[in-house]
């Protein structure tokens, strides 16, 4: 302290003397308090990564609030379609209200033996209609009598039965 | 350069902890000084970085501390007479003392505040006149000045106690 000039040397005397006297000690734990001194220090440190994490949330959510609809590219692409022309294009058959697909598997036969032969009825005539019933499971074979042992009139009444049977399948009643 | 660990936060706090204290007891009363000092050693902790002049940098953080501690007690009108309320002894009373430290203490409070800062600074605080210029804001020859005139104020008073210098 003496390296300052213009003091006295009374006031330099009287300075030493006041640098000798010693402060009061502090009343605070020494260890308390560098204890709470690392905790704070620890605090502050580990709420970096809580504030890094929620302004990271809040650029994401600002960037996706800006981004926009995506923006769709129509690519023309050339296909071959095939369209049934209007005088072969098969009537279609609604099924009655209430009716559901039955899980018999004659039945489905039965229905798709139908649906053959009446589309073959409407473009070739009842002519297509077969001298002898078929087999549902194997076409071409039957167990009946063949038209020409029976005669025509035997083949009417089998006929009739499958238009009946036509008529139960729209109105939906099982067989 | 890393963070501060708590050995080195210890060490200074041996070594600047008691003259922070009574640096800052210019404004509060023993209690709210060390509250004060205690605040500024954390919030050193939890610097990034220790600073580069860290005796300059405690007491003018005391400092500010100190006096906007003050002007809190102030507007809150529990400031009274703090100083002269205080029954804490600002020093320890040893043998070898040249001075009474009551009388030294008493002496102290007599001077205007910005003079008995600036001995504190200087006697206590092992400042440069030009780092007390620095905390006080205010040119190195006005601090050389109450220096200066502070001392001859302590001188005159303490002569008039018998057994003083």
């Amino acid at each position: 302290m003496s390296q300052e000039n213009g003091l006295t040397p009374a006031q330099r005397e009287l300075e030493a003397a006041l640098g000798g006297l010693q402060p009061a000690a502090m009343q605070i734990e020494r260890d308390r308090f560098l204890y709470q001194a690392g905790r704070a220090s620890a605090t502050r440190r580990n709420r970096a990564w809580p504030v890094l994490t929620a302004a990271l949330s809040v650029m994401l959510g600002l960037s996706l609030l800006h981004r926009g609809e995506p923006e769709i590219q129509t690519v023309p692409v050339e296909r071959i379609v095939y369209v049934q022309s209007p005088g072969h294009a098969p009537a279609a058959v609604f099924p009655a209200a209430g009716w559901t697909p039955a899980a018999d598997p004659d039945l489905l036969q039965a229905q798709a033996y139908y649906v053959q032969l009446r589309d073959r009825v409407l473009t070739e005539g009842l002519d297509a209609l077969p001298l002898r019933p078929e087999r549902l499971d194997r076409p071409g074979q039957t167990d009946l009598p063949t038209a020409g042992q029976r005669g025509r009139q035997d083949y009417l009444p089998l006929r009739q039965s499958l238009l009946q049977r036509r008529i139960l399948l729209l109105n939906g009643d099982s067989l | 350069m890393g963070s501060i660990d708590p050995g080195q936060l210890g060490g200074w706090f041996d070594a600047y902890g008691p003259r922070l204290a009574l640096y800052a007891r210019q404004w509060l009363d023993a209690a709210l000084a060390e509250d004060v000092v205690q605040e500024v050693f954390i919030r050193l902790m939890a610097q990034a970085e220790p600073p580069a002049n860290i005796q300059g940098w405690l007491f003018r953080s005391v400092r500010n501390g100190s006096i906007s501690q003050l002007r809190r007690q102030i507007r809150r009108k529990h400031y009274t007479r703090v100083l002269a309320t205080d029954r804490r002894n600002w020093f320890e009373s040893q043998p070898g003392d040249l001075l009474d430290a009551r009388n030294a203490q008493q002496a102290l409070l007599d001077l205007p505040v910005e003079q008995r800062e600036i001995v504190i600074l200087r006697i206590w605080g092992q400042m440069t006149l030009r780092e007390i210029a620095e905390i006080v804001e205010k040119p190195v020859s006005t601090v050389h000045h109450s220096y200066q005139s502070a001392l001859q104020s302590l001188r005159t008073k303490m002569k008039a106690v018998p057994g003083q210098i």
